[in-house]
C-alpha cells in the first residue's frame, strides 16, 4: 500500500502540469517540464535518491506533446511505474517505448482539436460577441476555452493514471475525427458571424458618427472593405502579415485623410 | 504615470507566461489582456478596442512548441498601455490609439525573436541540468522555475521597453501630426479590423469550408436586419 499514488499527488501533478511548457527548448523539448510534473509520483513511490534519480533520468529525456494532452501521458506513466515498482519489473524500457510513442497522437489530436479548432472557434465567438454586446465578450470568451482546456488535462490524468498501457485505444486520430468536424463547422458559422458583425459595427460607426451626406461617413465601411481585399491578396499571395498590416495602415492613412480633404 | 508603467509592465510578465510557458488559460488574449490593462489604468473602451483588433489580426498565429510567431499577446498589450497613457498625458487620445496600434505591431515582431533566445536559454539550463552527477528533485524544480522567471522576466522587460520607447518617440512625433489629422487617423482602427476578418476568411478558405462561414454570415446579417427592424417598430 505504501507504494501507490494519493489524490493528493494526482492534484500535485495536474497543477504542475499546467505548467509543464516553461521549460520548452530544442533538445528535450517538454522533457524537462515532464520531469518536473513527474516529482510527485518519483517521491511517493522511490525512497533512496539512487532510485529517485534514475527515475527522473528517464523522465527528463525527450518527449513532445500538446501541452494539454501531456497529462494524459504524465497519467498512464505515474501508473505503469507503480506497477513496475510493485511487480518489480527487470527492466524500465517499455514505459520509455510507450513514452515515445504516445509522442504523434497526442500532439495530432490536440493540435487539431484545440489549435485548429477550440481556439479559433471560442476566440470567434468572443470577437462577434465584443462587437455586438461589448465587455460580456470576455468572461463567454474565457468559459468557452477553458471548460474543454481544463476538462481535457483532468480527464487525460485521471483516465492514464486508471488506464496505463490501455490509455492508448483511446488515443486514434480517428476516433477523434468526428469532434475535428463538428468544431471545423462550428469555427465557420463563428467566422461567418464575425464578419457579419464587423460589417455591421463599421457600418453604424460611419453612419452614426458622421453626416451620411458627406464623403465621411462612407471611410469606415470602404477602409474596412479595403483592407479586407488588400489583406486577402496579400495572404494569397503569401506575403508577410507585417508588410501587408504595414501597406494596409499606410493606404489607410492615405485614404481617411483624402477623405477629410474632400 | 511612471507607476502604471510598471503596473502594465508586470501584467506583460504574466502575459508572456500565460502564451506558453504557464497555465494556458487564454487570460493572455489580446481581448482579455488588453481590457485588463484598460481596468488596471481606469479606462476600459480604449483596451477593449485594441484587443479587439489585435485578436482578429493574430487569431491565426499559433503558439505551437518550437514554431516562431509573432507575439501578438504582448504587442497588443504594450499597444493598450500606449493608447491610454499616450491619449492621456499628450490629451490627444484619437492620434494615441492609431500610433499605440503601429507601435503594437512592432513589439509583437520583437517578441517573437525574444522566445527563440529564451529558448535557446532553456536548452542551456537542461544540458547544465543533464551533466549535473546528482539529480534530485530540488534541482529539477529550481532548473523548471529557472525558465519560467525568465519567461517571465522577458515579458515584463519587453513591455516596459516597448512602453518607454514608445513615449518617447510618441512625444517627439506627435508635435509634427496636425491635430485636424487626429480624429480621421482614429478610422485605422477598421482597417484593423478588415486585415482582421481577411485572415479569419482566409483561415477557412484554406481548408475549403464555405457553407457553414455562409451559414453565419447570413445568421449574423439576418440577426442585424431584425434587431434594426426591432428597433425601427419600437420608435
Amino acid at each position: 500500500m505504501k507504494s501507490r499514488l494519493r489524490t493528493f499527488d494526482l492534484w500535485n501533478m495536474f497543477w504542475r502540469c499546467l505548467f509543464i511548457q516553461g521549460s520548452w527548448n530544442h533538445k528535450s523539448m517538454l522533457g524537462l517540464g515532464f520531469g518536473f510534473s513527474a516529482i510527485p509520483f518519483i517521491k511517493r513511490l522511490f525512497k533512496t535518491q539512487r532510485q529517485r534519480e534514475e527515475c527522473l533520468r528517464r523522465h527528463l529525456d525527450f518527449f513532445n506533446s500538446h501541452p494539454y494532452y501531456a497529462s494524459w501521458c504524465l497519467g498512464a506513466v505515474a501508473k505503469l511505474e507503480e506497477e513496475a515498482k510493485r511487480k518489480k519489473w527487470d527492466d524500465s524500457r517499455p514505459i520509455e517505448i510507450f513514452k515515445e510513442r504516445l509522442i504523434g497522437p497526442l500532439g495530432a489530436i490536440g493540435d487539431r482539436l484545440f489549435w485548429d479548432g477550440i481556439k479559433p472557434a471560442a476566440a470567434g465567438a468572443g470577437i462577434a460577441l465584443a462587437l455586438t454586446a461589448g465587455w460580456i465578450a470576455i468572461p463567454v470568451f474565457l468559459l468557452l476555452y477553458n471548460i474543454p482546456h481544463l476538462a481535457v488535462r483532468i480527464y487525460g490524468l485521471r483516465e492514464g493514471y486508471r488506464q496505463g498501457f490501455d490509455i492508448v485505444s483511446g488515443l486514434s486520430v480517428r476516433r477523434y475525427q468526428r469532434w475535428f468536424d463538428v468544431m471545423m463547422m462550428a469555427g465557420g458559422v463563428i467566422a461567418g458571424l464575425v464578419l457579419a458583425a464587423a460589417v455591421r459595427w463599421s457600418w453604424l460607426q460611419g453612419a452614426g458618427r458622421m453626416d451620411p451626406l458627406h464623403a465621411e461617413s462612407f471611410v469606415p465601411p470602404a477602409l474596412f472593405a479595403g483592407a479586407l481585399l488588400l489583406t486577402w491578396v496579400a495572404l494569397h499571395f503569401r506575403i508577410s502579415r507585417h508588410w501587408t498590416i504595414a501597406g494596409a495602415v499606410l493606404l489607410g492613412i492615405i485614404i481617411s485623410l483624402a477623405a477629410a480633404a474632400l | 504615470m511612471w507607476q502604471d508603467v510598471v503596473v502594465v509592465s508586470l501584467w506583460g510578465g504574466f502575459v508572456a507566461l500565460d502564451t506558453t510557458a504557464a497555465m494556458q488559460i487564454v487570460i493572455s488574449r489580446p481581448l482579455v489582456s488588453c481590457s485588463i490593462v484598460g481596468l488596471l489604468l481606469g479606462s476600459f473602451s480604449p483596451g477593449f478596442i485594441i484587443g479587439l483588433m489585435f485578436e482578429l489580426i493574430y487569431l491565426d498565429e499559433l503558439p505551437v512548441g518550437g514554431a516562431l510567431f509573432n507575439e501578438g499577446n504582448l504587442g497588443a498589450t504594450v499597444a493598450a498601455g500606449l493608447a491610454i497613457l499616450l491619449g492621456r498625458e499628450s490629451g490627444r487620445p484619437d492620434l494615441a490609439v492609431a500610433f499605440a496600434a503601429l507601435a503594437g505591431l512592432l513589439v509583437s515582431k520583437a517578441g517573437a525573436h525574444i522566445v527563440v533566445a529564451l529558448r535557446t536559454l532553456n536548452a542551456s539550463i537542461y544540458t547544465r541540468l543533464m551533466e549535473r552527477p546528482r539529480i534530485t528533485p530540488g534541482a529539477v524544480t529550481r532548473a523548471h522555475l529557472l525558465c519560467l522567471l525568465l519567461m517571465f522576466a522577458a515579458g515584463t522587460g519587453l513591455t516596459l521597453a516597448g512602453l518607454v520607447v514608445f513615449f518617447f518617440v510618441f512625444r517627439n512625433l506627435a508635435p509634427l501630426v496636425p491635430a485636424g489629422w487626429d480624429f480621421h487617423l482614429r478610422s485605422l482602427v477598421y482597417v484593423f479590423l478588415g486585415i482582421g476578418c481577411a485572415v479569419l476568411l482566409y483561415l477557412f478558405y484554406e481548408r475549403k469550408r464555405w457553407w457553414p462561414l455562409a451559414a453565419g454570415a447570413g445568421l449574423g446579417l439576418l440577426f442585424w436586419f431584425l434587431t434594426a427592424l426591432a428597433a425601427g417598430g419600437g420608435r
